[in-house]
């Protein structure tokens, strides 16, 4: 009874129902529309009347594209579905977080984990029904704006429409379950832990299916090229960029949740005096910061895979996005992505100074600091520079001729493995900072030795794997020569040194020499996939190039293989290491805050920025080769442009998420106080 | 005895001391860094845009690197506020000095940045740095074109090819060069110089198709945002059919010693 008072009292709560009923009644008004599947001469024929169609505008039913109050379709669509995919982002990123804090907490018995999850999933609850209302909106302005268009979509997915309603009310029903349920369902953690696995299980369902929509239209399978009828439901729905967005997407909500988590702690510490509230936040700012570096980690290389899956599909798409057009946002993303590894290395040094013992590692961080440095300025490097007349002249055509080597992808790849091994390296001197004496690991008894074998037989697995694909590869699988099968081995064998040197950790680490076990990981790792396979890369460019992808894919495993097997080690060799002293929460910088802010704000525009890129690559197309888009509004925005419309929707998306935070937690927060007192 | 440790230089007098040392690096070293590296003829400066976005990243990177730690910050900081508000203590023998100094550079450091403005922006008669699109999007209907020789016999390919080296030594040599290195006799006379085929972000990296449109459709080809006016290409198929310009392809490509990239497939 008391759970239902609760829920009637959540006004958020109780308007995400709402809006989820409107959203289920509008689907079928979109597929009902959809029904007739519009040939490909049809649209033809209704392309041609585009123009005038929008001009006269007295038959509904013949209008392709529609305005509102005189404003610009697609900058209100551009908008509202980047705005409804930030919220998305969050309340998909932050269950599944959540969840795993629960989980750490009834492991640990840590109570502060159980606490923290309860807070993040109040943040959560806050957030769903703005989801909820901006997905609807965004359903609204696509089938009033742009109805052709929908026509054409419903006729393809509308199946699937039914299917993401019915998600939709699955995950609401298991966050109220979930949210409420907390303090009635504390003695019975594993079924609560479970409600939390349902609710994300739903969340992705949501997240693969709206998907499956946006990948179609860049990359359409299941339908005939010419006509653009239907073919295969299935198809058009696993169409070849579904899975790359996937696994991209999935990361990027984690990372997207980690840091709007912890930008909120961030702003909540800097407003309170509390010692308690202080060091309460100072901890949530970590925790949010870590789960969002964990994840952002892995980004790079899953931003790699989709986009060599669109070169892939479209070489047009595919060099208008590295090459082309698009190619200077990319600078952009480059500016944007340095400033969240260096605000995250930041973060971590400046959490050392609140870790007694931590000035033994402080001389390292000039190292990383210059390492880092050194890597964004190879990032940034374009290999077509903007030169002045005088500069060409001195260089004798538009490159340098040695700093344009900086600006190919197999610098790019190789500063991006360093970047992240160096990221990974400020993590475990943050982690070992207050650890004095070590508990020898060939006293921790046989479990620790089974596990850490067990990690080492993974990342052996992994790399062996590779390696042996590489062995075995032919040639004419990518339409090379027999002749280039030499070009394969490199790799191939440096993935066997990778598997040595594991073994040899394994065994350091034995007899009591983890960590230089884990120097020599690390050491290994960027000798063998930054230095040689980056430099090795402008050998494949020349000569093998649809063999890159691979070289890229091989410094992947090994820089897998070194964080999995190196976390192992530092996880048994700090494990019961006497403290120097304990971290003091709260006494955080105010700097540090403001970088966690700054890191926010950074990945609210990154998201933006790609959602742009991933879209616009499109240019005049909405379903790319199949259904061209007539509008006034089909040119390709200039940068000044695209930076106007980014910028607003990031001033628009954290207004919004700093007024739904504060009625969800603040203003609730404050009337809770005021009942009190 | 403790021996008593000299304080050192301040933080912000070493990271000064950093930067203008990396400036100088990039100013004064690295042109000729690079001329040995490429084998140059001149020095090789490092292009003003680029010598700006490293120099905001060294002072992005000190200053991360000393507000990281809040006692280092505070020590940056002292001879700027000491700047900015004098000395706390007027008792020192060299006050003067230092006041003369301090009022010095507070007039200067305005008339700079205003000199600096004033030279940015005044009209002068050299042309704007372009901002040059590297790659434009080929045209849909080129995309999924093949070079029909590819898929012949070895034996064809190979005349195809020999045809090809004469084609390519008759109509391209002049700009691209004997060796596809960009350094025909007449490229010289060109501000934008020709493609150099040898250099892996050329051709290797771009499909053969891809290189079909820009020797067919030429400099007027290109699209506004690739600006098509810096280009000298000419429109090559008026003067060459198709089957000329694939064999082109196969022998510019041959004669640079690289690969055409080859359509990549879905996984």
């Amino acid at each position: 009874m008391n759970c239902l008072r609760r829920f009637r009292r959540n006004k958020a709560l109780n308007f995400a129902v709402l809006i989820a009923l409107c959203f289920l009644l509008i689907l079928p008004v979109v597929a009902q529309s959809a029904n007739a599947h519009p040939s490909r001469a049809g649209m033809l024929q209704e392309e041609a009347v585009a123009d005038t169609s929008a001009v006269v505008g007295t038959d509904p039913l013949s209008e392709d594209y529609r305005t509102v109050w005189g404003m610009d379709s697609r900058v209100v669509v551009w908008i509202v579905a980047e705005l409804h995919l930030m919220f998305g982002a969050f309340v998909l990123g932050v269950p599944l977080f959540a969840v795993i804090l629960e989980v750490v907490a009834v492991k640990t018995g840590d109570l502060r984990y159980d606490k923290l999850a309860h807070e993040f999933t109040t943040l959560l609850s806050a957030a769903f029904a703005t989801t909820a209302a901006l997905g609807g909106l965004q359903a609204f302005v696509l089938i009033g704006l742009y109805p052709t268009f929908m026509k054409y979509l419903g006729g393809v997915f509308h199946q699937s429409f039914y299917i993401y309603a019915l998600m939709f009310f699955g995950e609401a029903f298991a966050l109220y379950l979930y949210y409420y349920s907390w303090e009635r369902m504390k003695n019975h953690k594993g079924w609560h832990i479970t409600l939390g696995v349902i609710m994300n299980i739903f969340g992705i369902m949501i997240m693969v299916i709206a998907n499956s929509w946006a990948s179609f239209m860049m990359s359409p399978s299941g339908v005939d090229p010419q006509s653009g009828n239907v073919l295969s439901h299935w198809e058009a729905f696993f169409n070849p960029l579904w899975n790359p967005l996937n696994i991209h997407r999935f990361l990027a909500n984690i990372t997207f949740g980690g840091v709007v988590a912890a930008a909120y702690a961030a702003v909540k510490f800097l407003g309170t005096d509390d010692p308690d509230e202080k060091a309460h936040y100072d901890w949530m700012g970590y925790v949010g910061n870590f789960v969002a570096i964990a994840s952002l980690i892995f980004l790079p290389f899953a931003g790699y895979y989709l986009g060599r899956e669109i070169y892939s599909f479209s070489s047009v798409m595919g060099n208008n996005m590295m090459g082309g057009a698009f190619s200077w946002t990319f600078i952009v993303q480059a500016i944007l992505i340095g400033m969240l590894f260096i605000g995250a290395n930041f973060y971590l040094w400046s959490g050392m100074q609140r870790i007694p013992g931590a000035e033994r590692y402080q001389g390292y961080i000039k190292y990383i600091n210059f390492v880092l440095l050194l890597c964004f300025a190879v990032w940034l490097t374009p290999h077509n520079l903007p030169l002045s007349p005088e500069e060409q002249i001195v260089m004798g055509g538009q490159y340098h001729p040695v700093l344009k080597y900086l600006g190919l992808m197999s610098a790019k790849n190789a500063a991006v493995n360093f970047i992240i091994i160096s990221t990974f390296f400020s993590f475990l001197l943050y982690r070992r900072a207050n650890k004095g004496e070590l508990w020898k690991f060939s006293q921790q008894g046989n479990q620790a030795k089974i596990v850490l074998a067990a990690v080492a037989v993974i990342c052996l697995g992994m790399l062996f794997w590779y390696a042996e694909f590489l062995f075995t590869l032919e040639p004419e699988s990518m339409d090379l020569g027999e002749e280039k099968r030499q070009y394969f081995m490199f790799p191939a064998i440096l993935l066997v040194v990778q598997m040595a040197v594991v073994v040899v950790g394994l065994f350091l680490t034995y007899k009591d020499r983890g960590e230089l076990a884990q120097y020599i990981c690390m050491g290994m790792t960027v000798f063998s996939g930054v230095f040689c396979l980056g430099v090795y890369g402008y050998v494949i460019m020349t000569q093998a190039n649809a063999f890159l992808r691979n070289i890229a894919v091989s410094q992947f495993m090994m820089l897998l293989s070194c964080l999995i097997f190196v976390s192992a080690i530092d996880i048994f060799l700090f494990r019961k290491a006497k403290e120097i002293g304990g971290i003091a929460w709260g006494r955080m910088t105010t700097a540090s805050q403001y970088i966690l802010v700054l890191i926010c704000v950074s990945t609210v525009l990154l998201i933006a920025l790609m959602g742009f890129i991933r879209s616009g690559l499109r240019e005049d197309w909405h379903v790319y080769g199949i259904l061209r888009d007539t509008s006034a509004s089909a040119f390709t925005p200039s940068m000044a442009y695209m930076g106007q419309v980014v910028g607003l929707i990031a001033i628009i998306f954290l207004g919004m998420i700093s007024f739904v935070f504060w009625l969800g937690t603040g203003l609730g927060s404050k009337e809770r106080k005021g009942a009190i007192s | 005895m403790q021996k008593q440790k000299k304080p050192g230089m301040n933080i912000f007098y070493k990271s000064l001391i950093t930067i203008i040392g990396i400036a100088l690096f990039l100013e004064l070293f690295f042109p000729y860094l690079s001329q040995w590296i490429a084998g140059s003829e001149n020095p090789l400066p490092v292009p003003g845009t680029l010598m700006f976005m490293y120099l905001v990243l060294a002072g992005i990177g000190t200053l991360v690197y000393v507000a990281s730690d809040e006692t280092k910050f505070q020590e940056f900081k002292e001879p700027l506020v000491e700047m900015l508000r004098g000395r706390e203590q007027k008792e020192g023998p060299d006050d003067k000095t230092h006041n003369h100094v301090r009022m010095a550079i507070l007039v200067a450091f305005p008339l700079l940045v205003g000199w600096y403005v004033f030279n940015q922006s005044s009209p002068s008669l050299s042309a704007p740095t372009s901002l040059r699109i590297q790659h434009p999007t080929i045209p849909q209907t080129y995309e999924k074109l093949k070079n029909p020789f590819r898929e012949a016999s070895v034996e064809e390919l190979e005349q195809a090819t020999l045809e090809g080296r004469v084609l390519y030594q008759k109509n391209c040599r002049p700009c691209h060069g004997t060796k596809a290195a960009g350094d025909g006799p007449m490229a010289r006379a060109f501000r934008l110089k020709p493609a150099n085929f040898t250099d892996p972000g050329t051709i290797a990296t771009v499909v053969e198709s891809y290189a079909f449109w820009r020797i067919k459709t030429g400099a007027p080809g290109l699209p506004r945002e690739a600006s098509p006016w810096d280009s000298a290409m000419p429109v090559w198929g008026d003067d060459l059919t198709d089957e000329e310009i694939w064999k082109i392809i196969l022998a510019e490509y041959q004669t640079a010693g690289v690969d055409p990239r080859k359509p990549e497939k879905l996984e």
